[in-house]
């Protein structure tokens, strides 16, 4: 391994492990707060290098950064999470989860073997969350057409250039960013969709009052839509 | 699992959707098929990228559109790659580019799966010219590791094995 890249491994996953104790959910909240501090310190720290190593045009250091603030990203969203959901917002907890989820893997896509840790570990505490902590979701899936698509990198129409999604170029990863939309086609309950995100919050088992998935507590604003959307259909 | 069908003759469908006829390899869009006119057709969302990897290779695919066709986004976690035909020209002057053709989609879905709980099984589907003016198409189901097979098979449909 790049001797550099040996300093910052060391450097990283020392305070990664450092803060991994408060992991555990019943850990003091202000301890965790306070290992959500550290890790963004770090994370800004790991952000600067890795400007100053794509102004020197070293892609493999600003990659490697890039790999390196994904993986800090996923412990501050996983503290986040318990911090969320300490705080009775199991909505925010779970944007967190989901983030630390996408996190992996995009640090393990940027990281080409260079971490010293165990990405599994990982995966099994977000697994373990999603699957115990949770309830199970319904999640949705957009449908459509679109006529063009940009590249994230080089902002020219993608597939035309050589970037490929999901790749790191230069500190970056690459997206591709829909531009043209045409047609929406349809909304369809999935069980493995693209984004966790995209899920059915609230719903009613008698027309009357909006219950949240998460909270299974009448949810008044949402039962205030229902409302209003049931006197539209009968003034139709 | 492979399984190997009779597929529509490519070659007269192109013509009578005024498209180009494609040299090498080339997607076919949804709708293929069954579609009355160009407009019907949408492609894969993985086309384009699909289609640098390829080029990326040094594997140029033909397009079969004279103007653009739109492509069709589906947020679902499922891979659902383009089809891809592949002319009997390429496999009679070339054929090691099967390997490499199937190497670079299932490098690309391999790069998609890591560091995630995805399911690893893909869909893909390849239609293939023989050497007797016939198209066969092959589904193939399974993991990335078991795309290795199929070069062989898409081989084998040429010849008419």
């Amino acid at each position: 391994m790049d001797n550099r890249l040996s300093i910052y491994n060391d450097k990283v996953i020392s305070v990664l492990q450092e803060n991994f104790r408060y992991i555990y959910y019943v850990r003091g909240i202000e301890l965790q707060k306070e290992a959500i501090s550290k890790l963004i310190k770090l994370k800004d720290e790991i952000d600067l290098d890795k400007k100053k190593y794509i102004s020197e045009k070293d892609e493999f250091m600003a990659n490697s950064m890039l790999s390196f603030e994904f993986l800090i990203q996923v412990h501050i969203d996983l503290l986040d999470m318990i911090v969320f959901l300490k705080n009775d917002d199991p909505e925010k907890a779970w944007n967190s989860l989901i983030m630390a989820e996408s996190n992996i893997h995009w640090a393990t896509a940027a990281a080409k073997g260079i971490f010293k840790i165990n990405m599994d570990v990982l995966l099994n505490l977000t697994d373990f969350y999603e699957n115990y902590i949770f309830p199970p979701q319904t999640y949705n899936s957009i449908e459509a057409i679109y006529t063009t698509s940009k590249c994230s990198i080089c902002k020219n129409e993608y597939g035309e250039c050589d970037h490929i999604k999901g790749r790191v170029y230069m500190g970056e990863m690459c997206y591709e960013v829909m531009t043209g939309l045409k047609e929406f086609t349809g909304l369809s309950l999935v069980d493995e969709p693209a984004s966790k995100h995209h899920r059915i919050t609230h719903f009613s088992d008698d027309g009357l009052k909006m219950r949240n998935i998460m909270t299974w507590r009448i949810d008044e604003k949402e039962t205030e839509k229902l409302d209003k959307t049931l006197i539209g259909k009968s003034k139709k | 699992m492979i399984e190997v069908t009779d597929y529509l003759n490519v070659r007269e469908k192109i013509t009578r959707l005024e498209l180009s006829q494609p040299e090498g390899i080339a997607f076919l869009p949804r709708g293929f098929e069954k579609a009355n006119s160009v407009n019907e057709l949408v492609y894969e969302s993985e086309t384009p990228t699909i289609r640098s990897l390829l080029r990326q290779e040094g594997i140029p695919v033909s397009r079969l559109e004279k103007d653009k066709i739109n492509f069709k986004e589906e947020q679902s976690i499922a891979f659902i790659a383009p089809i891809l035909f592949i002319t009997s020209q390429l496999i009679t002057q070339n054929p090691a580019l099967l390997d490499v053709i199937v190497g670079v989609v299932s490098n690309y879905v391999y790069d998609v799966i890591k560091g995630t709980r995805r399911n690893d099984k893909v869909k893909l589907e390849y239609v293939v010219e023989t050497t007797t003016g016939q198209y066969k198409k092959l589904t193939y189901e399974g993991t990335a590791e078991g795309m290795k097979e199929i070069p062989k098979t898409i081989k084998e449909i040429h010849d008419g094995q």
